[in-house]
């Protein structure tokens, strides 16, 4: 019996050891050198108190060794309760709903919510409630934390959304922009603005969330994902507005490419048919982008575009097939000047490392997978060079970072809005109101308190011109 | 159309300036639409007499259109709009004395009373024997008729233009013997708009006497020939409602640039307004001609120092005039989202130097901050967001809302529920299934924007009948006391308040400043009015 211990205690710690605590059944038999027969009875001891756990992988069994803390609590449990923990720690962060779990094990309700009750009571398992399903109930092991799927990201607390907190934080958001949106006031104008092409100091979300954290204002962790929401509500409430970071400068140079660009496909039209008409409509797409970027549908818009420079950038079938059309154009451009197109070939490099590196985790998308093949049956055909001048100031590539819209105040125009200092404008009777009814403007006490009212400084202020 | 509540506001307004006989007539033929005038006596049981007498005045002040056709005989027709253009009649004065001098706006307040007048009519009136005045007054209405603060009105003018092209129709498929196609009507159509377009014009150059003139013999009897540019003596001369509401627009457009940026954007923006004035010529363009940078400078006001942007050192007008209408253009935003907060554009590209005002985008979001200040007023900020995002991302469900907006759920919906009370935001069901049980049923919320604008211009007009209302029982109250100082008036002008007693004078202090409370309001009210109805295309 002695032997059997140590065998077993020998066995338990192997598997332990083991990277993951697992070991196949071979790699046991290997290890340890006894008569089969005795091996076999030790892990099924260990099998039976529960501290290895056992595998299956096709035809080949391995085992996992379980810590004995983990064990002992295992040990303690009945079929139905280890059944039931062994689905909850399968759910990890996430939880698993009472339903699911329900339908999982196939308990009935009752053997079940006793099970969860114990569990519960031994702190096992805790319940929690998802933000998503407010009126699920689920239940995780008690020393994870919830994913934020789960519990909501930082803006909630206790699973509620805290209004406080975004207020606080969209407030001081608002501070840092308005700081940064409008220079000093001078004597000659009290509300001096800055000029067209200043856009690209404006601050972006990168440089907003970076100042949140070094400003202390919470301990939440926040990151650009976070503020971005925070900053699109302030756009909504009409506070700041969304520029895109390129602005006047370039907005000359945009439109001159994109027309160069259409010049392009209609030359290509003219030689190669079906090809040329494929490149002139993506170029037209490629405007559409610019145009409705932050507009309703630039969503969709952008995704379509992302791939797009995925595509550009991984295997690039897109820029042979463009650089294939532009080769005639490009070698009267570098007889012309060689210099310059140098220098573009050196930023172009730098631009497509910047890219790859943003694509590699975008997702494709079906649609354009199909776009994707046809590219590459025609980069076949095409030779490879290693030229890509003319997508590298394309305004698409600028258009597509975060960083790539700033933020600014808005200081919006007012109306001044007269029904505001009606009393009809906050009149709770105001539908009821009719000139044969009970209540009707000639005896109306609301207007009658109005006429009472001194005259505010509201509406003083408003007959004033803007002052300069 | 006219609603119920216009319709009440018409009322109110002809009750205050043409008393309780005409009103009861305008009343009827608001709410019974067209009659003919048997009719019309009928429903007012007002005697021939008198109810003729009320259509004249309506008639005089081009306030009644009557149009005889073959199978009706004659009816009568309300022109509501134009009613409500008398609610503006202090501002036109006004701002015919502020642009063109003392005499024009005698002149405006002259034909205002009187609906319509001839130049020799205006001319007794003022200045009946003084000649020095005559030739002053004269050129008032010159200048007035020239500029088109003042138009000739014609007996055309008596019907109402759907008369006109509905008319126009009829005779052209009677001439036309065969079954026209939609296209063809579509067309025909299209060129009654057109000749009623052509008549029109035509008549707003009948003032000035031409040389030309001969050659329309169809209303010969109103054009001689005389000198070139002569102001035709036979014309009617009314007040050309729509070039005032040009410079009210104006004022609005530049009152708004001066708080998106600052003032010396609206005085830029004023002097681009300015520079194109005398081509603007109704209240439906879309945008400006274009004004060159050059013509912008040049129509700047006098020592105006532009200043206020920051990054040009350079300081010479010229420069800081274009950088201003780069940041008026919305330059550093190309995006469809700076296109709409833009006031001006560039026609044909940058390089082109051409700016012109983009009218049309301007009002409609003037139109959007009224109906945004109505959403604050009444349900806060957060009522605004809602709205907000409603425009922007057309139909969404009450969690998208929440989730774009940041906001509690239980807080979105009584909001939502209270806007749709409202009808500022209107629900889409749509049923997951073939059942249509409210459980299986996706409720999305969307705004409406032509509809909302209607609701909000009903209660703008509820409001401002409100008022009118009001006014005239406040007037009611102290009529003895007004009737009384009217009366020693007459009498002795010398000392009219000394006979009355303390408590007369006291409750007629009192009423002259209920006056002015509710006249400053009107006024206010009607700036709101004036932007949704008048400003921008309908969304």
């Amino acid at each position: 019996m002695a032997a059997l211990n140590a065998l077993v205690n020998e066995v338990y710690k192997l598997c332990l050891d083991a990277p993951n605590s697992i070991l196949t059944q071979q790699q046991i038999f290997q290890s340890v050198s006894v008569d089969a027969k005795v091996l076999v009875d030790a892990l099924n001891l260990l099998l039976k108190k529960k501290l290895l756990k056992l595998l299956k992988n096709g035809n080949q069994n391995s085992y996992k060794a379980v810590r004995k803390a983990e064990a002992k609590v295992k040990g303690d449990m009945g079929n139905d309760e280890a059944m039931a923990y062994s689905h909850i720690e399968g759910a990890g962060n996430q939880g698993i709903w009472t339903k699911t779990l329900k339908a999982r094990t196939g308990l009935h309700q009752t053997v079940l919510n006793r099970c969860l009750k114990t569990l519960e009571q031994k702190s096992l398992v805790k319940s929690i409630k998802s933000v998503q399903f407010p009126t699920r109930k689920l239940y995780m092991l008690s020393h994870l934390t919830p994913s934020t799927d789960v519990s909501g990201g930082p803006w909630y607390t206790d699973n509620e959304l805290d209004t406080e907190f975004i207020r606080t934080v969209m407030a001081s958001c608002l501070a840092f922009i308005k700081s940064r949106s409008f220079p000093k006031p001078t004597t000659k104008c009290a509300q001096p603005i800055y000029s067209a092409s200043y856009t690209k100091k404006y601050p972006n979300v990168n440089e907003i969330t970076e100042w949140l954290r070094r400003a202390n204002i919470t301990t939440t962790e926040l990151n650009a994902k976070h503020v971005q929401m925070l900053l699109d509500v302030l756009v909504y409430d009409g506070e700041i507005e969304a520029i895109p970071s390129f602005g006047a400068p370039t907005v000359e140079k945009s439109d001159a490419e994109t027309s160069e660009d259409d010049d392009d496909g209609k030359r290509k039209k003219e030689k190669k048919g079906k090809k040329g008409n494929k490149r002139a409509a993506s170029d037209e797409d490629e405007d559409g982008v610019m145009e409705s970027d932050s507009s309703n549908d630039g969503s969709s818009k952008r995704k379509k575009k992302r791939s797009r420079v995925e595509v550009s950038s991984d295997d690039d079938p897109d820029d042979h097939r463009a650089s294939s059309s532009k080769r005639k154009k490009r070698k009267r451009d570098e007889e012309d000047s060689d210099d310059d197109s140098d220098d573009k070939h050196k930023s172009s490099k730098r631009h497509k490392k910047s890219r790859s590196r943003r694509s590699d985790n975008d997702s494709d998308d079906d649609s354009d997978g199909s776009d994707d093949r046809k590219g590459k049956k025609k980069s076949k055909s095409s030779k490879k060079k290693p030229f890509k001048r003319e997508r590298e100031d394309s305004p698409e590539v600028l258009l597509d970072l975060g960083a790539s819209v700033v933020y600014r105040v808005v200081r919006q125009e007012k109306i001044g809005l007269g029904w505001s200092q009606a009393p009809c404008g906050r009149c709770p009777q105001f539908e009821f109101c009719h000139d044969k009814g009970p209540v009707n403007a000639a005896g109306c006490r609301y207007y009658s308190d109005w006429f009472e009212q001194p005259i505010g400084v509201e509406m003083e202020e408003a007959e004033q011109p803007p002052t300069p | 159309m006219s609603n119920k509540d216009s319709a009440r506001l018409c009322e109110e307004i002809i009750h205050e300036h043409f008393g309780p006989v005409t009103a009861k007539v305008a009343s009827v033929l608001l709410h019974h639409g067209r009659l003919n005038f048997p009719l019309l006596l009928r429903l007012t049981g007002l005697r021939s007499r008198v109810a003729s007498l009320a259509v004249l005045i309506l008639v005089q002040h081009n306030l009644l259109w009557h149009f005889t056709s073959t199978d009706e005989g004659e009816m009568l027709e309300l022109a509501w709009e134009e009613v409500l253009y008398r609610l503006r009649f202090g501002r036109y004065i006004d701002l015919a004395h502020k642009t063109l001098g003392e005499a024009a706006a005698e002149v405006v307040s002259l034909i205002l009373d009187h609906g319509k007048l001839r130049l020799p009519d205006i001319i007794d009136h003022l200045a009946s024997r003084d000649s020095k005045k005559q030739k002053l007054y004269k050129n008032a209405v010159f200048t007035l008729l020239d500029s088109r603060y003042l138009k000739p009105t014609t007996g055309r003018a008596h019907n109402s233009p759907c008369d006109f092209l509905i008319d126009f129709e009829e005779k052209e498929k009677a001439a036309n013997k065969s079954v026209l196609s939609a296209k063809q009507l579509r067309e025909l159509k299209e060129r009654a708009r057109i000749e009623l377009g052509k008549l029109i014009e035509k008549e707003a150059q009948s003032g000035l006497k031409r040389k030309d003139d001969e050659a329309m013999n169809g209303k010969s009897k109103k054009r001689q020939k005389v000198d070139e540019d002569m102001i035709n003596e036979e014309a009617y001369l009314r007040v050309n409602y729509s070039k005032y509401d040009i410079l009210i627009r104006n004022q609005l457009i530049e009152n708004a640039a001066s708080q998106r940026h600052n003032h010396f954007a609206g005085i830029v923006l004023r002097a681009t307004l300015l520079a194109t004035l005398p081509k603007q010529l109704g209240m439906s363009d879309v945008r400006t001609d274009p004004a060159t940078l050059n013509s912008i400078v040049q129509a700047l006001p006098e020592n105006t120092h532009l200043a206020g942007v920051s990054s040009a050192e350079k300081s010479s007008q010229a420069a800081l005039t274009k950088e201003y209408v780069n940041i008026l253009c919305s330059m550093d935003n190309p995006t469809s989202v700076g296109r709409e907060s833009a006031f001006m554009s560039y026609i044909g590209g940058i390089s082109s130097g051409k700016v012109s005002v983009e009218l049309e985008i301007i009002g409609k979001r003037l139109k959007r901050r009224v109906l945004e200040g109505v959403v604050r007023e009444k349900w806060g900020d957060e009522g605004v967001r809602i709205v907000r995002i409603l425009i922007d991302k057309g139909k969404l469900s009450e969690d998208h809302v929440s989730k774009i907006s940041m906001m509690h759920k239980k807080d979105v919906q009584p909001l939502l529920v209270a806007l749709s009370a409202a009808s500022i935001i209107a629900q889409q069901e749509v049923p997951r299934g073939t059942e249509r049980t409210p459980s299986k049923t996706f409720y999305l919320w969307y705004i409406d924007l032509p509809q909302t604008y209607s609701v909000l211009l009903a209660s703008f007009y509820k409001t401002l009948g409100n008022i009118i209302a009001r006014r005239r029982e406040e007037e009611g109250k102290v009529r003895v006391v007004l009737d009384k100082k009217e009366r020693s008036e007459a009498a002795a002008s010398a000392n009219a308040e000394a006979t009355l007693g303390r408590a007369e004078r006291e409750a007629l202090k009192e009423w002259e400043e209920r006056k002015e409370r509710l006249g400053v309001l009107q006024r206010r009210m009607e700036e709101c009015v004036f932007v949704l109805k008048d400003m921008g295309a309908a969304e």
